[in-house]
């Protein structure tokens, strides 16, 4: 293949990837903007959702798009229950003090790995794409009458990729619209800005925090839904996304929702691009010195506002 | 209207208050006056339920407060105004004053209402917060109190560090606040400020209440608050 077509489908692959961890990340990123905790176990509850997804697909039966989209309205609302209850049961009990809620986390990653491992098993399993279209794509070329349109050998992508691309466009637009257009958005806002001052204007504090882990985990899970077609469930997929999710709102600028987006997109595409031309190897190392300069050079992230 | 009786209170083990008694009434302006670290900020915040008390009795109009949560406090009728402001530094004019809205049972016309007060903030809905000056932020946190419809007021140095012609219009409205019924509690230190608004002064010092001095009493024995406040 040609560089050019050869460019273009390393950027839908980086930009599948980008979806993905922008969902993933944002959750995180959402989580210590509005608690300021670390949730170590984010990548955990991205595995419940896959897993979660295999389980009501297999559940529903019939034609896997039926499935696949039950899973993808029932699996982030289960995780994110269940995400509440952690809250409730384990958060709030200590206090949202933020190194009690690192080990306990890590504790709860602990737990909900080996219960998964327990009741589903070691092994990957697929959840079906709701449809295995394959689409062409067309590349220019230099003809004698001038530019014309060709489509190149191997030039193409699963109809299901692109489909993952714009849902997650999809909800990070909704999170968006909820965040600035509704009450509730409002209301995370003034508990991130000042936990006291929201207090003290009537918002319920405590009930907005297991919301606000309730989301995040619920938005770390459709994540979770839109790679399974590609990726298979795994009791100890977690560990990837919580690991490239951190280096996003580190990149970002923690707690800044815009800034979450754009380093998923730099991540994902450097991703996509080093993985296609290079090496995957390659590509987690350039993350992660991405992730040194910006420490180095721009500690509050490249959207992140210094601290006062 | 609003009253404390034997209020204490600590951030963990550093005793703050002990022993803080204050009623103001309907109508009045109750200023709280003692130097740099004497507690009146820690008696707002527990008027807020942003500190819980340790022994003591918080009431509006005969219900008690102590045992009430800090998000349920400002439904009951009281306004905070903090000191240093704390705006939601991130988000709009509008979005600041909605939130007190939210806070209270005013309809979405007390927003005009707020504007008819402080003009200079119905120019600026859209500018986010940090980026008012601080004499437009102290505009804002006074407005964004008023927007719950309170009762109460409380105002914690509503004019430090505000030029002159600030300080006259947050006064000129504290003072509407007072003709329009509502119980206002200021946290004063400028003398010329206490004598102009007051019609009740609580002395506070180390934590405690050291008496209450009426307009008489300040006109009679000027030298006392003068005093207290060590000038
Ligand atoms: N969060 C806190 N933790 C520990 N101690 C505190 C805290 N806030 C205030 N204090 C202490 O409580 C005491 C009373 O503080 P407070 O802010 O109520 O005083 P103040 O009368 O409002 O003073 P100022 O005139 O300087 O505003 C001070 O000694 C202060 O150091
Ligand atoms: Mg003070």
């Amino acid at each position: 293949m040609e560089f050019g077509p050869h460019l273009m489908l390393a950027l839908l692959e980086g930009a599948v990837t980008s979806a993905v961890l922008a969902l993933t990340a944002m959750g995180l990123s959402l989580v210590f903007g509005v608690m300021r905790v670390v949730n170590v176990a984010h990548g955990a509850f991205f595995m419940l959702g896959a897993v979660a997804a295999w389980w009501i697909a297999q559940l529903v039966g019939a034609h896997p798009a039926l499935g696949f989209a039950a899973a993808l309205l029932a699996a982030p609302l289960l995780v994110g229950a269940g995400a509440m209850l952690a809250d409730r049961l384990i958060l709030a009990r200590v206090g949202y003090d933020p190194e009690r809620t690192i080990v306990a986390t890590i504790g709860l990653m602990y737990v909900i790995e080996q219960t998964v491992l327990m009741g589903f098993g070691p092994d990957a399993r697929p959840v079906a794409p709701p449809f295995d279209a394959r689409i062409a794509l067309p590349w220019v070329e230099r003809t004698a009458e001038g530019l014309a349109l060709y489509w190149p050998w191997g030039l193409s992508i699963t109809a299901y990729k692109l489909f993952v691309i714009a849902a997650a466009a999809a909800i990070l637009a909704g999170l968006w619209a909820l965040m600035t257009r509704t009450g509730a958005g409002l209301v995370m806002r003034a508990t991130q800005q000042d936990r006291d001052m929201a207090r003290a204007f009537g918002v319920p504090v405590s009930r907005v925090f297991a919301r606000v882990f309730g989301l995040g985990a619920a938005l770390a899970a459709m994540g979770a839904v839109l790679v399974v077609p590609i990726q298979q469930a795994h009791y100890l997929m977690g560990g990837d996304p919580l690991l490239l999710s951190f280096i996003v709102v580190i990149i970002g600028g923690l707690g800044s929702l815009p800034g979450t987006v754009v380093a998923a997109l730099l991540i994902g595409m450097t991703d996509g691009i080093v993985s296609v031309f290079l090496s995957p190897t390659l590509a987690k190392i350039v993350a992660t010195l991405a992730v040194a300069l910006v420490l180095v050079f721009r500690p509050q992230g490249l959207m992140g506002r210094a601290r006062a | 209207m609003l009253e404390l009786a034997g209020v204490h209170a600590a951030y963990g083990r550093v005793k703050v208050l002990a022993g803080v008694d204050l009623a103001a009434r309907a109508g009045e302006i109750h200023c709280l006056a003692g130097r740099n670290g004497a507690g009146k900020t820690t008696t707002l915040r527990a008027v807020m339920g942003l500190v819980v008390p340790g022994a003591g009795r918080i009431a509006l109009d005969g219900a008690d407060l102590t045992g009430v949560p800090a998000h349920r406090i400002a439904a009951r009728g009281i306004g905070y105004v903090p000191q240093g402001r704390r705006l939601f530094p991130d988000m709009t004019v509008a979005e600041n004053l909605e939130m007190g809205r939210r806070a209270g049972t005013a309809g979405p016309g007390i927003r005009d209402r707020m504007i008819g007060l402080f003009p200079r903030l119905g120019e600026r809905l859209d500018q986010r917060a940090h980026s008012l000056s601080g004499g437009e932020q102290q505009m804002l946190a006074v407005a964004r109190a008023l927007s719950l419809e309170p009762r109460v007021l409380l105002l914690d140095e509503p004019t430090e560090g505000l030029q002159p012609s600030m300080t006259a219009l947050i006064r000129d409205v504290t003072l509407r606040m007072r003709d329009a019924g509502l119980a206002v509690v200021l946290v004063e230190s400028r003398i010329d400020a206490i004598t102009a608004l007051a019609d009740r002064v609580t002395l506070i010092d180390t934590g405690r209440t050291r008496g209450t001095l009426t307009r008489a009493d300040l006109a009679a024995d000027p030298a006392r608050l003068r005093r207290h406040l060590g000038v």
